[in-house]
């Protein structure tokens, strides 16, 4: 018998501090999960939003539209997506390659023996499968027999402006009877339990049972109240600043996929919107001044407008949940947007904060906090692993940064994905202890097999395809570029989802994601 | 490049391990060394290893069940713990949602003062039935919801001609030594004939373990039985054929009883610290009356390092051995075999040392995951209070459960962060550690207690349980269904 020598209260009230999309959508999946819950805002001026051109990863339209229900054709009216596929890096010594949603380098076709990885030559990724196909035709769907989109969610990615992202939030949660109020935090009151109020400008104190601090980069609750100690990446991801800015779209075809294009000192994101192409070079301060960086960023995109320079410390807290504190967001932890996944990291934790609220009754215990930042710290590894492996590998510049990429990178956890495939090369026959305690965001073997197969990364084994191999592979690649083809351009996509008669499938969510919070039956 | 394999052991591991070879390389030279080995008499399946044997080996079911007579096994009633037994079984009783309750079933299970209708399967154990039917009156036969119990030597002798069949040459040797060399082993030498000598060799030879040149063991200390007893009691004296397998406690140790269907196979492991070999065989024989054929066997529990090492493998009992409270041997048997001659396709029959690496990584987190849970079996019997109980219980270790273990005492059964707690692939799963809780009886809270309603539904939930469970096939009419009958005269 070991009873709970102390049970918490029950939370009854929760207070989200921070009003742009990791508020809101904590604020929202709390509200869903636990309608009994009073969820409040506090919106504050003074903190902002980041306010740049967001990717997301296929699993977030999962947790928007599966896990809390949300009405999908609202949000393509309001908040006005456009799809990403996947990702073009232009690193490495191939013209491109693409890391997209579902499966290409590990899979294996029924007459060949090994995984597409092994028959790749030099050039770039250009139908090496359905999804690469599509981008390199700069198409967003198959057209299928009956002349409709093929429409697969788990490997449809979005691009969203966060301004009409977070107000369509705004929109859904001021629906849901959560209460928002824009006000400054002058004091953050403490007690033993952690946060006891927050003293506003306008003079009363708010006071909750639980606080999400969704306060971003200030992290005013976990770190400037709680001194919660701050885990650095500093000795995997070495980019500190970005300089962004964009520019509106006249007659550029629209990409169905984020762009990721090497600089001299970093790397350089385009993010696609309807109207508008977002850019930012991700840099290391150390190796280049803020001036010279803006000089390449302006030099290789010309139309650019004003830009902006962000700082940013890449790393996480070394617990989200603190007390009666939860950080959400870039209050809980950043990295660059390499992999766009600020979005989804928020969506996990936010999941995994309602289940526990609901598994315990609202009286969260021990265990299950441990659990819940056991969950985060993994999955900001190996976020920060798989991150650290595009950098170390990528020899399309030879600079002083670069070169420090190459021999200071720890890979962490990742080394021992690397070492077997320099070894191995793109087998994916041990996935499963190779993956042992990590990927909570499922790259799979398909994410390491891209950015090492993508880059050229040489590894031991030598396989000689046969002709037979060979010519059977030309064959699908061929099949996937004519499909190509007759697909529907992003333009038409739009078109046709805007169009009176269109309805979007019922079961477009309906089955779900391979890895969850649960381990299903 | 890989040319030439030897398999030194015929009993089921080596045979196993030869034809599975064979078959995914058939370019490869297999030769199966029939060298004498100690096994255990009876093996208890999972699932997994039927679909091993049928699927992946290609096994064919006819002569198999009528060459090798397996039993069904539903899963193990455990004689452990506070209650009288419980389950714990393939068929999901416990990780499962049932569409008309709220909860997962495990909470459910908490208060029951009885075992005998957790579920469907604990319903037809008790009956000694095995297959249920569906509403069109034919019985429901599911893969994954049942093992095998086997006869060690009816299958040992089925897979040696199957393994000479799929081109393994199999010769009778006695093994005198293996000859250390730069790579593992140089040569083998045997006895009356010229050495022999591979690429690889792989060692079969179950606990003496004959090609293990100095190879780094760990002992699993806190698991106390290093000896066994065993015989075999005629069905007239056993009962009724059941379709699970039982275990109990013993004063010193541990109780086991698997089926066939004219004997059952019946053994105490126990700890030689605690209790002499005289009075641990009086002991079984008070334990199973009628019981013959008496013998002693080896039993140390540890594994291997490096099962993998060089251009040695160890699989089966060589490669490790523990108490089977789960029927982890059988899984780990059929995966060290398995994994073996995938490895060998993947590689282009080049192994490299990361290859090796994960090969033994794996072997080790699955022994690993069968250590944890005897750890958490032994810590919360509570049936008897003997010494060596006592010791079983004060060193018993968890490992990898001990946050699962946590959730549970805060929450109850709940499959939240089952991601997280457990890896992928644990081949116990929820079903096992929370069936072990909840059978144990071991305490947890429960932040919504259960309403009138959900203990209305499932009252009537195992009503039905019960009903299925009687107009279920037991054992003997499953098994005339799959005897092939002789032509009737239309």
């Amino acid at each position: 018998m070991n009873p709970i020598d102390v049970l918490p209260d029950r939370i009854n009230r929760v207070l989200v501090l921070g009003g742009g999309s990791a508020g809101f959508l904590a604020a929202i999946t709390l509200k869903k999960r636990l309608p009994g819950l009073e969820v409040r805002v506090l919106r504050s001026k003074e903190l902002g939003i980041i306010g740049v051109g967001e990717g997301t990863t296929s699993s977030v339209p999962f947790h928007l539209f599966r896990f809390l229900k949300l009405d999908l054709a609202e949000f393509y009216a309001v908040a006005q997506p456009l799809w990403k596929l996947g990702i073009r890096f232009e690193w490495g010594p191939r013209p491109y390659f693409h890391y997209v949603f579902g499966l290409e380098l590990d899979v294996r076709y029924k007459g060949m023996t090994k995984g597409v990885g092994h028959y790749l030559d030099d050039g770039p990724f250009e139908h090496t499968g359905m999804a690469s196909a599509l981008m390199s035709g700069n198409k967003a769907f198959y057209r299928r027999g009956d002349g409709t989109p093929h429409l697969d969610a788990e490997r449809m990615a979005l691009h969203i402006e966060n301004e009409q992202f977070v107000a369509w939030l705004e929109g859904v949660a001021a629906r849901m009877d959560i209460q928002v109020q824009d006000d400054t935090v002058v004091e953050v009151l403490q007690d033993a339990r952690g946060v006891s109020g927050l003293r506003l400008a306008s003079g009363p104190t708010l006071t909750a049972d639980l606080f999400i601090d969704c306060s971003g980069f200030h992290a005013v609750l976990l770190d400037k109240a709680l001194k919660e100690p701050y885990r650095g990446f500093r000795k995997a991801l070495f980019c500190d600043r970005a300089v962004v800015g964009g520019w509106n779209r006249t007659s550029e075809p629209i990409k169905p996929y984020t762009t990721a294009e090497s600089m001299q000192h970093g790397w350089c994101w385009a993010i696609e919107h309807e109207t508008r192409i977002n850019r930012g070079y991700v840099y290391s301060s150390p190796f280049v001044s803020d001036s010279d960086a803006e000089m390449e960023f302006r030099t290789k995109n010309p139309r650019v407008e004003r830009t902006r320079i962000v700082k940013f410390n890449s790393g996480c807290f070394g617990r989200n949940w603190v007390g009666n504190v939860v950080g959400i967001g870039n209050a809980a932890g950043f990295v660059e947007p390499l992999e766009a996944t600020a979005l989804a990291t928020i969506c996990i934790q936010a999941e995994a904060l309602a289940e526990t609220l609901l598994d315990t009754g609202c009286r969260p215990t021990p265990a299950l906090i441990e659990l819940f930042n056991r969950r985060g710290q993994l999955g900001w590894d190996s976020v920060r692993d798989f991150l650290a492996v595009h950098y170390k590998f990528n020899t399309r510049f030879d600079t002083p940064y670069w070169r420090h990429c190459q021999d200071k990178t720890d890979l962490g956890a990742a080394q021992e994905i690397v070492d077997y495939y320099r070894e191995n090369g793109p087998s994916g026959l041990w996935r499963v202890p190779l993956y042992e305690g990590g990927n909570y965001l499922a790259w799979g073997m398909e994410g390491y097999f891209a950015m090492l197969v993508g880059m050229k990364v040489p590894y031991q084994r030598t396989y000689a395809p046969t002709a037979a191999e060979l010519d059977l592979w030309q064959r699908i690649q061929q099949q996937y570029a004519r499909e190509a083809q007759n697909a529907f351009s992003v333009r038409e996509a739009l078109d046709l989802i805007r169009s009176p008669q269109w309805k979007w499938p019922a079961d477009l969510y309906a089955n779900p994601q391979t890895v969850g919070l649960r381990r299903s039956a | 490049m890989l040319q030439r394999i030897v398999v030194v052991g015929g009993g089921v591991a080596g045979c196993l391990a030869a034809v599975n070879l064979k078959q995914k390389l058939p370019d490869l030279a297999v030769e199966l060394l029939d060298v004498p080995v100690e096994e255990p008499a009876a093996l208890h399946t999972v699932p997994h290893f039927h679909q091993y044997l049928h699927e992946q080996l290609s096994v064919p079911l006819g002569p198999f069940l009528e060459l090798v007579g397996p039993i069904w096994n539903l899963g193990t009633r455990y004689h452990w713990g506070p209650r009288p037994f419980f389950d714990i079984t393939f068929f999901k009783q416990v990780d499962t949602q049932f569409a008309v309750l709220p909860r997962v079933a495990g909470f459910y299970l908490a208060g029951l003062p009885d075992w005998s209708e957790a579920g469907l399967a604990s319903a037809m154990m008790s009956r000694g039935r095995v297959f249920a039917r569906g509403n069109d009156g034919r019985p429901q036969i599911n893969g994954p919801d049942f093992g095998y119990q086997l006869d060690a030597a009816r299958l040992r002798t089925f897979l040696l001609g199957f393994a000479q069949q799929h081109g393994v040459a199999v010769r009778q040797a006695e093994l005198i030594r293996a000859v250390p060399g730069a790579e593992g082993i140089e040569r083998l030498e045997l006895k009356g004939q010229p050495p022999l000598s591979a690429d690889l060799y792989v060692d079969a030879t179950e606990q003496a373990a004959r090609l293990d040149i100095g190879g780094s063991r760990v002992r699993y200390e806190e698991l106390l039985c290093d000896r066994a007893v065993m015989g075999i009691v005629p069905r007239a004296m056993a009962g009724d054929l059941a379709a699970h397998v039982t275990l109990g406690c013993g004063e010193a140790g541990w109780t086991w009883r698997i089926e066939h269907e004219s004997f059952a196979t019946c053994g105490y492991a126990y700890s030689a610290r605690f209790t002499s070999d005289d009075a641990a065989g009086a002991e079984l024989c008070r334990c199973f009356p009628g019981i013959e054929q008496v013998r002693p066997g080896p039993w140390s529990q540890g594994r291997l390092e490096k099962p993998w090492c060089g251009n040695v493998v160890a699989v089966g009992g060589a490669a490790g051995w523990i108490d089977p409270l789960y029927p982890l041997h059988s899984f780990i048997v059929a995966w060290g075999c398995e994994a073996l001659a995938q490895s060998l396709v993947d590689c282009d029959r080049v192994p490299r040392p990361t290859l090796l690496g994960q090969y033994n990584k794996r072997h080790r987190r699955l022994m690993e995951t069968a250590r944890d849970f005897n750890g958490l079996m032994n810590r919360f019997n509570t049936r008897l209070d003997t010494p060596f109980w006592q010791e079983a219980r004060r060193r018993s270790r968890i490992g990898e459960l001990d946050i699962l273990l946590r959730q549970y005492q805060e929450i109850g059964p709940s499959t939240l962060y089952g991601n997280t707690m457990l890896y992928e692939q644990d081949p116990i799963g929820l079903e096992g550690y929370f069936g072990a809780l909840l059978g144990m009886q071991v305490a947890h809270q429960s932040p919504v207690p259960l309403t009138e309603a959900e203990q209305a539904t499932w009252a009537q939930l195992r009503g039905m349980f019960a009903r299925k469970a009687a107009g279920a096939l037991s054992v003997s009419e499953a098994l005339s269904l799959f005897r092939p009958q002789p032509a009737s005269i239309a």
